[in-house]
């Protein structure tokens, strides 16, 4: 059951298991990724734990943006290398319509084979000094 | 709160698994490194309490405001592939 779509029948290969949880939303963990109808190239990140929690996200490929996080990050979305990652944009769009703002800073990686998903904050990664 | 003096390269521990040292000390800025386990999340703070901010606010869109966002990006798509090719791109005419 979705926030605006009803009911809708979500198939194994769109599930995902978030490993590093979304900000502020640690106790959700299963999500399901679904195209909204009428609205390309939006999709619901759909919580499967809680009918109303649903996030508008886009295909990072599809602004083509490219994002690589470390080999941390890898090993936790059980991914071999960053071919297996699909990155995805959350929007915040005002409640009219006519502004979005994607958040850049921290993308969801999904592993496309194994299912997990992160959001990884890019914006603080800094190395030793 | 609990409140605790460290010189440079002195750490805290917190639990079994976590350990902050003190890396570096400046005139108003101190380095730390921070040792956690991969499912234990380390973010400053104000990065965190952005992206929370901004998840939150995502959260919240109406699905009529997500489908006039997706009409406005298809329009400015169809506007962007009527215009006509600028100088010095190649196009074919018959």
């Amino acid at each position: 059951m979705t926030r605006d779509l009803g009911e809708v029948e979500v198939a194994p290969d769109q599930v995902v298991e978030f490993v590093s949880p979304l900000l502020g939303f640690e106790g959700h963990r299963r999500f399901a990724i679904v195209p909204v109808p009428h609205a390309r190239p939006f999709h619901w990140l759909q919580s499967l734990e809680e009918q109303g929690l649903a996030f508008p996200i886009v295909s990072a490929a599809e602004l083509c943006v490219a994002f690589a996080g470390d080999d941390l990050d890898l090993q936790r979305l059980g991914a071999d290398d960053w071919s297996e990652v699909d990155f995805w944009i959350i929007v915040a769009i005002r409640a009219d319509g006519g502004s979005l703002r994607p958040n850049l800073m921290a993308p969801v990686a999904v592993c496309r084979r194994s299912r997990r998903a992160a959001q990884l904050v890019l914006a603080e990664r800094e190395g030793p000094k | 709160m609990l409140v605790l003096s460290r010189r440079l390269n002195e750490t805290i521990r917190i639990g079994d698994e976590i350990c902050i040292r003190v890396v570096g000390v400046g005139p108003d800025t101190v380095r730390l490194g921070i040792e956690a386990p991969p499912h234990v999340s380390v973010h400053r703070g104000e990065v965190y309490e952005r992206i929370q901010r901004e998840n939150m606010a995502a959260a919240h869109a109406p699905l009529i405001a997500m489908e006039r966002a997706a009409s406005l990006i298809r329009k400015q798509d169809a506007s962007d592939a009527q215009k006509p090719p600028r100088k010095g791109e190649s196009h074919s005419e018959s």
